[in-house]
């Protein structure tokens, strides 16, 4: 279980000083299962999203996960997957195979490369792990991304606006197989757009601003 | 021990991915010391009464050195992951070391490969005389690179706050050029400006270089490896600050942005 308590949170620049309020003592709990946070853009979800991880430190506010209140200076982002349009998560210049290992192995997870080419055919980037992630279209990269989110397995899974960019096809199976793990875990979809969660997520599940 | 492997061989691949990159480097390097053996043929005689080798000998050897610093691998990976976006996946409080790590690694080792391709050019052209001792060489190699990475370390923590407008980077490689002695001894500075050579531990690896390189002398025989062994204990003074530079970041929300 995953619980934010008053967390408020400002970019600030350091010369000159100045502060830009983002989120104002914000409060959410999360159970098991796939929650969706819809706001326009500029709510700053993926700030909050960033926050859940651990790469930003808010103003105020607490964190507890599974009933523990977290330190933020050994903050356990490994509890947590987080999937960002906004911002790279793979090297352009090494191949999509290069980045899931290393980026793996730093998460001390085992290289398996059966399990990678099932979730490979399963995504239909079986023919992109060798390839340059650069050479890559949008959509292949975000593939690739889930499929990294995917083999980490962790009991957290944070996603932002992760569809925006994914075929029909693909995207069927990317819900389905969310809903299938949303069991036994938290998986988290911030999104601006209403209808790409509409009868995917649970309506109790949803949080609009 | 196996994720600073992987994220050296990550630098590799993508020093490799740009496939002049390394040969760049390695003539910038040449043609820089070649305008030092002309500059050596013209001047030599006026040069030489400072120096116990002749003007191109000193400059081969303290730029050799001087290359574990100034090729600023640590500072550039830095700035070039934030630019990426990726810096953020990267120091996360559970691999934050490795990280530091494999760079301080990967930085030896580019600037050793340097180092060992131009005395094999020096040997087989025959443009310099060496007497090397090359166990001391060995030491003063790992000893000078530990203790310019905890330098390179504290400036990228400027880095990580300040961005671009990093003053320290300047400043640290324009005294270390100035001061230190690469291009010219640190006697012919002025005297009221050489307690800033005796601060930096590059002063310490030239002059120890000189003695290695050309008077094949042993590691123990050496005062300024010793004074370089006390830089080295700023290298986790450097990690500690390299942290919290990432934790004000963090703070601030712009780890990032470039």
């Amino acid at each position: 279980m995953l619980e934010l308590k008053n967390i408020s949170f400002s970019y600030k620049t350091i010369i000159p000083f100045k502060k830009n309020k983002v989120i104002d003592n914000l409060s959410l709990k999360f159970d098991k299962g796939l929650y969706s946070i819809i706001a326009q853009n500029g709510w700053g979800k993926t700030t909050l999203l960033k926050i859940i991880k651990g790469f930003l430190i808010p103003d105020c506010g607490e964190i507890i996960i599974n009933g523990a209140k977290t330190k933020f200076k050994n903050y356990p982002s490994d509890y947590f997957s987080l999937f960002s349009n906004s911002f790279k998560n793979f090297y352009p210049q090494l191949t999509v195979i290069e980045n899931i290992k290393l980026f793996l192995t730093l998460e001390d997870v085992k290289i398996d490369l059966k399990k990678i080419n099932q979730f490979s055919k399963m995504l239909g980037i079986e023919n992109y792990l060798n390839k340059k992630t650069q050479e890559l279209s949008t959509g292949s990269i975000a593939k690739a991304i889930l499929l990294k989110i995917f083999i980490e397995d962790k009991n957290f899974i944070l996603l932002d606006e992760p569809f925006s960019n994914i075929d029909e096809k693909s995207l069927e199976i990317i819900k389905d197989y969310l809903t299938k793990i949303s069991m036994k875990k938290t998986i988290i979809i911030a999104t601006s757009k209403r209808n790409e969660t509409k009868g995917f997520v649970n309506e109790k599940n949803i949080i609009s601003y | 021990m196996k994720k600073i492997l992987y994220l050296i061989r990550k630098n590799f691949l993508i020093e490799i991915h740009y496939k002049f990159s390394i040969f760049s480097l390695f003539f910038s390097t040449l043609f820089t010391l070649l305008i030092f053996f002309m500059i050596d043929k013209y001047f030599k005689s006026k040069i030489s009464p400072f120096l116990s080798v002749d003007y191109f000998s000193y400059i081969f050897s303290s730029f050799m050195i001087f290359n574990y610093s100034s090729n600023q691998t640590i500072t550039n990976s830095i700035t070039s992951d934030i630019n990426m976006q990726i810096f953020e996946n990267l120091v996360e409080n559970k691999f934050i070391n490795y990280y530091l790590w494999s760079l301080i690694i990967y930085s030896f080792i580019i600037s050793t490969t340097e180092l060992f391709l131009f005395l094999i050019f020096a040997k087989l052209t025959g443009i310099l005389n060496f007497n090397i001792n090359y166990t001391s060489l060995i030491i003063l190699i790992i000893i000078s690179s530990l203790s310019f990475s905890a330098l390179s370390i504290i400036t990228a923590s400027f880095t990580v706050l300040f961005k671009r407008g990093n003053i320290i980077s300047f400043l640290l490689s324009v005294i270390e050029s100035f001061f230190s002695g690469v291009y010219f001894p640190v006697e012919v500075i002025p005297n009221f400006l050489r307690p800033i050579s005796k601060i930096i531990p590059m002063t310490y690896s030239i002059k120890a270089s000189q003695k290695i390189f050309y008077s094949n002398i042993k590691f123990c025989d050496i005062l300024e490896i010793k004074m370089l062994i006390i830089f080295c204990f700023f290298l986790p003074v450097s990690f500690l600050l390299f942290k919290k530079a990432v934790y004000i970041s963090k703070k601030l929300g712009n780890l990032n942005q470039y």
